[in-house]
């Protein structure tokens, strides 16, 4: 059982750039957790934190039952994997894989042994006598997992893993990155800035933003019941929209410069239970946006403003006052910059976000 | 064919044959500077030479040879107890003294530049201004005061003076932790994420990746240590520990000239050879430390 606590961990830099700021994690064994979160947010010194290559300035970090603040990087058990692959150019491949084995002193054999495993799981054995330079960067990748993986570590730590690899081979390595943690059995904490890799890959996402997790969750809560504004404009791509509105109890309607929207019932009594003012914020995905010619019940007039055909959908660009906003339809759907679109919103999807503490309240 | 697009006219051909003509022109022009350059570098090598195969008098005489009329290659052979120490020993002095010399130097230089690059420390930015500063002194200025802590050292006429004074040196110091900015943090963080010491980082990481570097760096302390003539000079007293230079210099007589011209120019060849052999053998990772002092990753 290895599991990975972080406790009020809080990582400053000089005199007050906080870079982590109190945060708390519990990672389960063998789970695969994924930071998630813009340039800047903390996500990599977090995990430099747990690797020892940063010293906390307060909190603490546990590896399985062990407090591990103060023991040093090379003895806390764990392995890994740079942005940059961090390979030694001047080492050949299988040197650059046994090098933690060969830090260990283990028997010659063994580290042959061993090397010869790592190298079929990753399908690399034809690579081990090259040098970093004749790799490409999908082999380079799998060269800096192999050198993770060879000495069976505890924890790994993945710092934007897929980062420098091209789109293709990224979404093909996603894969294979979930597959390998999954066969070794090893909690695995990821850290990246693309959110449809930390869909695809986490059991749970831990969003990140200005140094602390604004939310936890797999995937799917992520997606569907973001808890504030940065969570549900970082997730989902398109972003979602927000449209900033009034709430009117008389009229049981959202009333912004452009439109006026009746809402359901329930919705009327959440906001009235929980937001702190009528001063809302109206979340609407791309997706839950549909469009029509004519005019619909409970619809808007909007005006389209650009195309984005996709192959497997379209993305319009609506004009809506003075904002733009983005809905998703099918590839079949046919219109032009300049036409008049009716756009209706799910109201079973939409969330509704207090203006002032950016709190989801729906 | 190359074409380009007329407003007028549509399509239109351009003086193709002028192109053929334009890159000869450039490629000659190129070669012949090339080989001038090449022709000056080589040229006084070659003198030497053909002048240790000459007599003195054929050397001397009014009309240049460019080949002598009877070679001879007896001045090779003389020069060997031509000089004062005889030449083996000179040889050994200087390759003990510039070999020493830029060990020392490649070593104290690299761990100087390494912590300077990678290490951040309360002073490390002022130490190293401070160290930049010093590259600004002309050396004669330093003369008198290094010869002052040769004397209080005891180490006057030994081989401690050749070596040790020039073996920190803030250029090469400069210059490797130039280099050592260029290479990522994450290939240190990964070596001691897998259980390398700091020393072993240096010796395992490090120096290997500064290959191209230290090579350059090495090469051009060693030539400029084998050359000095000034510090050794000053410094040197005892015929038994000349170098090349000081040696060399011991063939001028008392009237200022210098006699058996063929074996001077014999000695000198042996004295220059150690160099060439050096700058071939190091000649792969010299071109890569010549053409840009950086690291590449992949």
């Amino acid at each position: 059982m290895v599991e990975v606590r972080l406790e009020k961990l809080t990582k400053v830099f000089g005199k007050n750039t906080v870079a982590v700021d109190n945060v708390n994690l519990h990672v389960k064994d063998k789970e695969f957790i994924v930071l998630l979160g813009p340039s800047g947010c903390g996500k990599t010194t977090t995990l430099r934190c747990i690797a020892g290559l940063e010293t906390p300035t307060s909190g603490n970090i546990y590896i399985g039952d062990r407090l591990v603040n103060d023991v040093s990087e090379k003895d806390r058990d764990v392995a890994m994997v740079f942005q940059t692959f961090a390979l030694w150019p001047h080492m050949k491949v299988k040197d650059n894989i046994a090098f933690p084995l060969k830090m260990r002193k283990v028997p010659k054999d063994d580290i042959r042994k061993r090397l010869k495993e790592t190298a079929e799981l990753l399908k690399m054995s034809h690579l081990l006598d090259r040098v970093p330079g004749q790799l490409s960067g999908g082999e380079a990748q799998r060269v800096a997992l192999g050198r993770a993986i060879i000495r069976d570590p505890k924890v790994f730590l993945l710092d934007e893993p897929l980062a420098n690899l091209d789109a293709k081979l990224r979404v093909h390595m996603r894969v294979e990155v979930r597959k390998l943690q999954e066969k070794l059995g090893v909690t695995t904490i990821c850290v990246t800035h693309d959110q449809v890799e930390a869909m695809a890959m986490a059991d749970r996402i831990a969003v990140m933003h200005q140094g602390k997790i604004r939310q936890l969750g797999t995937a799917l809560d992520l997606y569907d019941k973001p808890e504030d504004l940065f969570v549900a404009g970082f997730m989902g791509s398109p972003p979602m929209n927000f449209i900033d509105c009034t709430y009117e109890e008389e009229k049981k309607a959202l009333i912004s410069e452009v439109f006026s929207l009746e809402i359901p019932k329930n919705l009327t009594k959440e906001i009235k239970e929980h937001a702190t003012s009528s001063e809302i914020i109206l979340g609407v995905r791309p997706q839950d946006i549909s469009l029509h010619e004519k005019q619909m019940p409970n619809s808007i007039s909007t005006e389209v403003y650009a195309m984005e055909p996709l192959g497997s959908e379209a993305i319009i660009d609506l004009k809506l006052g003075d904002m733009i906003i983005k809905a998703v339809t099918p590839p079949t759907y046919r219109t032009r910059p300049g036409d008049t679109a009716w756009i209706v919103f799910d109201m079973n999807r939409i969330h509704i976000l207090d203006k002032k503490t950016e709190k989801a309240i729906v | 064919m190359n074409s380009d697009f007329c407003a007028e006219g549509g399509w239109f051909i351009t003086k193709d044959w002028l192109r053929p003509i334009r890159k000869i022109s450039v490629n000659t022009l190129k070669y012949s500077i090339l080989t001038i350059g090449a022709i000056s570098s080589i040229l006084p090598f070659y003198w030497l030479f053909i002048s240790s195969l000459k007599t003195p008098e054929e050397i001397m005489g009014v009309i240049t040879t460019w080949w002598p009329h009877n070679p001879n290659w007896m001045a090779f052979i003389r020069a060997w107890d031509f000089l004062r120490p005889p030449l083996p020993r000179v040889l050994m002095n200087s390759f003990l003294v510039s070999g020493s010399y830029t060990l020392l130097l490649l070593l104290g230089s690299s761990l100087t530049a390494y912590a300077l690059a990678k290490y951040k420390f309360r002073g490390g930015p002022l130490i190293f201004w401070i160290i930049i500063s010093t590259m600004m002194l002309p050396g004669i200025i330093t003369l008198i005061p290094s010869v002052m802590l040769m004397l209080w050292f005891g180490w006057l006429n030994t081989y401690w003076a050749l070596i040790i004074p020039g073996a920190v040196n803030a250029y090469t110091v400069f210059l490797l932790r130039q280099y050592m900015i260029t290479i990522p943090d994450e290939v240190f963080d990964a070596a001691r994420l897998y259980g390398c010491s700091e020393f072993g980082i240096y010796w395992r990481i490090v120096l290997p990746l500064c290959k191209p570097a230290l090579a350059a760096i090495g090469l051009i302390n060693f030539v400029w240590n084998w050359n000095d003539l000034l510090w050794p000079l000053v410094v040197i007293k005892d015929a038994n520990l000349y170098t090349t230079q000081l040696a060399l210099m011991g063939l001028w007589d008392f009237r200022g000239s210098l006699p058996h011209l063929n074996l001077v120019a014999a000695c000198t060849v042996y004295v220059t050879l150690p160099l060439i052999i050096f700058s071939i053998i190091t000649s792969k990772h010299l071109i890569k430390g010549f053409t840009g002092l950086s690291y590449t990753a992949r």
